[in-house]
């Protein structure tokens, strides 16, 4: 390094010792500031906290998803199937036959047997009472309303012990009737015409076969991965110089937790937050004491702006599969029982994230906030737990304690 | 010469990422007044009013650009660096201004116009104060904090004419920009986090004029200048920031936009200088801010008194006649020292300066260095003072583009 670089080293690093030592921001001043405002340096005037205990709690109970609201119905790398607590599990799967997919049956003069089958994450004998019914699409999402009549039981269960894998054969006057829908291929123009690849789209419009797959055990669930497969075995006709067994995947599958009917009034009295069945705990808080405050203008300074608030919530777990949750918290001033209405609430909620058995703070300053003009005199505090990561802590119930409402009230000119 | 520039570079960059601070400075309707003055100006504390200086230009005295007979064009920025200081702490605090940038062109025996950016007012504070806070029974922390940052720029037109020997005439045209951001700020940091801006900026653009006059006497040589801001609607925009009034769940704002007329102060100075000898030159200026014709005395600032100044320099160049010198023979030695009222009644702040005016190579220009420290006080606060010393860096250069018919060989 010759002696001029030295010096420009040297020069640099002593510049960056002397900034290192300067400051970006100052208390320094304080009386100067203090003639400006006096309030801008009197954290007295600024800040006030209200503790909000639980016996501001005057009724506590949770909500039933009664109508299995979309929230309810879980779409996750398996699908879950079976009881678990009280809780049934039931699984839907969607295979779709368009014109791409009937393309492959041209050369199929008809079917021998066709098999749905599914891969198990691990093998039980709770898989040998597994069920396979033949749906409608209208039960993708809601399933408590299904009867026997909307279902056609449709095939007979093998197991493979050692690829972790079930099979369904289908009776065959189903197989068959899927088959014609494979077949049911519309002539139209093969040409590179764009134009006349849209029509012929259009005239192929697609078809969705939905299964259900249940399982009556009531000792626990199974997990199936969510991509099933339909195994066509199909006679060629003599044009046919490929395979004959066409294999179709799964397009959807989701799976739908509800509670028995017998246990929901009993668990309705309770202020139980389930993420498998999405049941909400809900506690009527009264927040007189709260608008007391802020609407007395007899000291020096009138409190009328939140500045922040948090409810902390801590509860008894009923059921877990991990040490890990995630509790979501909504404060209204209204009191909702519908699933689909919570649903569109908690896209709002709060998060926060601990350990089983932890005490949890959720921000609420926003919901606060929002019914600060109108100032109800009780609000609801609804609590829901979810899961932590994908695909565990599905099971995750909590019984939740009285929660504590903290707000930090301040001064808005 | 590249390391060089990166150097420069360097050291520019790391001190813009701080910002100059005066707490004294809240106080004032337009914030902090800094000088811009170039060349002998910027050395001499101010002083120049009275000064025939090419490298003047026009931050003094407009009417100077009657004294140019070639094209200069003359720069100046500023690393300041304070210190707040009370009865308990002390801040040090870093910042980096361009002051100014001046262009003057003559137009042959039709006088000389001229063009200049100059800053003249700016203060960026950020204050805080923090403490424990308990929230049910959580430890938290409360903050409380005022940031504002003003500023006043112009961009100024002049011309200026000899009209004989004894009198020298300036005109120019500015546009002034007047900005000032307050912010007040509460904020709770720990378990339940939230933040709380209450925001108020103020905008204002108008039209002012300068002028001025230069008589030369012999060796004495007087000058006077005057600024005048045309009033003009200033535009005020108020922001809360941190609650939710809207019906959705998203941090909302409560907004609030309001006019009202502004008038700047005007200004004056009168200034003085005398040829001592070849080598040397002194010059005294005096001068005011009128204050009390500013409108309106808003209720965020302290009522605004007329704030006085003075200031004296000297310069001494060892060889100013010498047809090949030595190269410490050209450099122009200054120094000088002011005194000024601040916008209050209590407030005021002295310094000293000295400066190098170092000739660049074949007579291209010259490179200014120049270091000015003070303190600024209040006596309403007996415990807290600020002492700042400024860097300041300026290039001035000039090219004759035509012969004067007064100059001969």
């Amino acid at each position: 390094m010759n002696k001029k670089n030295y010096l420009v080293s040297v020069l640099i690093t002593v510049t960056a010792l002397f900034c290192s030592r300067f400051d970006d921001v100052t208390s320094v001043g304080k009386e100067v500031v203090r003639d400006i405002d006096p309030s801008l340096v009197n954290f007295d005037e600024n800040f006030e906290t209200v503790s909000l205990n639980k016996s501001t709690v005057s009724e506590k109970f949770s909500i039933p998803d009664s109508e299995c609201s979309e929230s309810g119905v879980h779409v996750e790398s398996f699908v879950a199937v079976g009881s678990d607590n009280g809780e049934n599990a039931t699984g839907y799967f969607e295979f779709t036959f368009n014109s791409d997919t009937r393309q492959k049956f041209i050369n199929a003069k008809s079917v021998k047997d066709i098999f749905i089958e599914f891969d198990l994450d691990s093998l039980s004998e709770k898989v040998e009472n597994l069920n396979l019914f033949l749906t409608d699409t209208l039960y993708k999402f809601e399933r408590n309303s299904i009867t026997a009549d909307d279902t056609l039981r449709c095939g007979t269960l093998t197991m493979d012990s050692v690829s972790y894998r079930v099979s369904f054969s289908l009776d065959s006057l189903i197989a068959d009737s899927i088959f014609s829908i494979c077949k049911d291929l519309k002539p139209c123009d093969t040409s590179s015409d764009k134009n006349q690849k849209k029509s012929c789209d259009s005239l192929n419009q697609p078809d969705i076969i939905s299964f259900l797959l249940t399982n009556p055990d009531s000792s626990g669930v199974i997990n199936i991965y969510r991509n099933a497969r339909m195994i066509v075995n199909v006679v060629p006709d003599s044009t046919a110089i490929k395979d004959s067994v066409k294999t179709l995947t799964s397009s959807y599958a989701n799976y739908a937790v509800y509670e028995d009917n017998g246990d929901i009034d009993s668990l309705s009295s309770l202020p139980i937050s389930s993420f498998a069945s999405r049941r909400t705990a809900v506690f009527k808080t009264d927040l007189s004491s709260l608008w007391d405050i802020m609407n007395d203008d007899s000291g020096p300074v009138q409190y009328n702006e939140i500045l922040s608030a948090a409810v902390r919530v801590w509860g008894t777990t009923v059921e877990k599969e991990t040490d890990s949750l995630i509790v979501e918290g909504f404060i209204s001033d209204k009191l909702y029982s519908s699933g689909t209405e919570l649903d569109s609430l908690f896209s709002y909620a709060s998060v926060a994230k601990g350990e089983s058995g932890d005490t949890l703070l959720l921000k609420s300053d926003r919901f606060i906030q929002k019914v600060l003009s109108n100032r109800p005199s009780m609000v609801y505090v609804y609590l829901r737990v979810n899961r932590f990561v994908n695909g565990i802590g599905i099971w995750d119930k909590v019984l939740w304690n009285e929660p504590e409402l903290n707000v930090i009230l301040t001064t808005l000119k | 010469m590249i390391r060089s520039y990166s150097f420069f570079l360097i050291l520019l960059t790391a001190f813009s990422f701080s910002s100059a601070q005066s707490i004294l400075g809240l106080q004032y309707p337009m914030g902090l007044t800094v000088n811009s003055e170039t060349g002998f100006g910027a050395a001499c504390a101010g002083t120049g009013t009275g000064v025939q200086d090419e490298f003047l230009i026009m931050s003094k005295n407009v009417a100077n650009l009657g004294s140019l007979n070639r094209a200069v064009f003359s720069s100046i920025l500023s690393i300041d660096l304070t210190d707040l200081v009370d009865s308990k702490n002390k801040t040090w605090i870093a910042g980096f201004n361009p002051r100014n940038l001046s262009l003057s062109i003559p137009i042959a025996e039709y006088g000389s116009i001229a063009f200049a950016f100059n800053q003249n007012n700016s203060n960026n504070v950020s204050f805080r104060l923090s403490e424990p806070f308990n929230v049910g029974w959580l430890s938290d922390t409360a903050d409380l904090g005022l940031v504002q940052n003003s500023g006043v720029t112009e961009w100024k037109l002049g011309y200026g004419y000899s009209i004989t020997r004894w009198l020298r005439m300036g005109i120019a045209y500015k546009r002034i920009y007047f900005n000032k951001n307050t912010s007040s700020v509460k904020i709770i940091r720990g378990s339940v986090e939230d933040t709380l801006i209450d925001s108020t900026s103020v905008s204002f653009k108008g039209n002012g004029i300068s002028g001025g006059i230069l008589i030369p006497v012999k060796k004495f040589t007087f000058g006077f200048s005057g600024d005048y801001v045309f009033p003009s609607d200033a535009q005020q925009y108020s922001m809360k920031r941190g609650t939710r009034v809207d019906s959705d769940y998203d941090d909302s704002l409560i907004q609030n936009k309001s006019r009202y007329e502004f008038r700047p102060p005007p200004s004056f100075s009168v200034g003085l200088s005398y040829q001592i000898t070849p080598e040397w030159i002194a010059a005294m200026d005096a001068g005011g801010v009128l204050w009390n014709k500013y409108y309106p005395q808003l209720t965020d600032t302290r009522d605004a008194d007329n704030a006085y100044s003075f200031s004296l320099g000297t310069q001494y160049i060892p060889e100013p006649d010498r047809l090949s010198p030595g190269y410490f023979e050209t450099i122009r030695y200054r120094a000088g020292f002011r005194y000024s009222q601040l916008p209050v009644s209590t407030a005021s702040e002295f310094a000293l300066s000295l400066g190098f005016g170092l000739p660049l190579q074949q007579g291209a220009g010259f490179l200014d260095i120049v270091m000015e420290g003070g303190r600024r006080s209040d006596s309403n606060y007996d415990n807290y003072s600020e002492k700042f010393l400024s860097i300041k860096f300026g290039i001035n250069g000039g090219r004759k583009w035509y012969q004067s018919s007064e100059s001969g060989y």
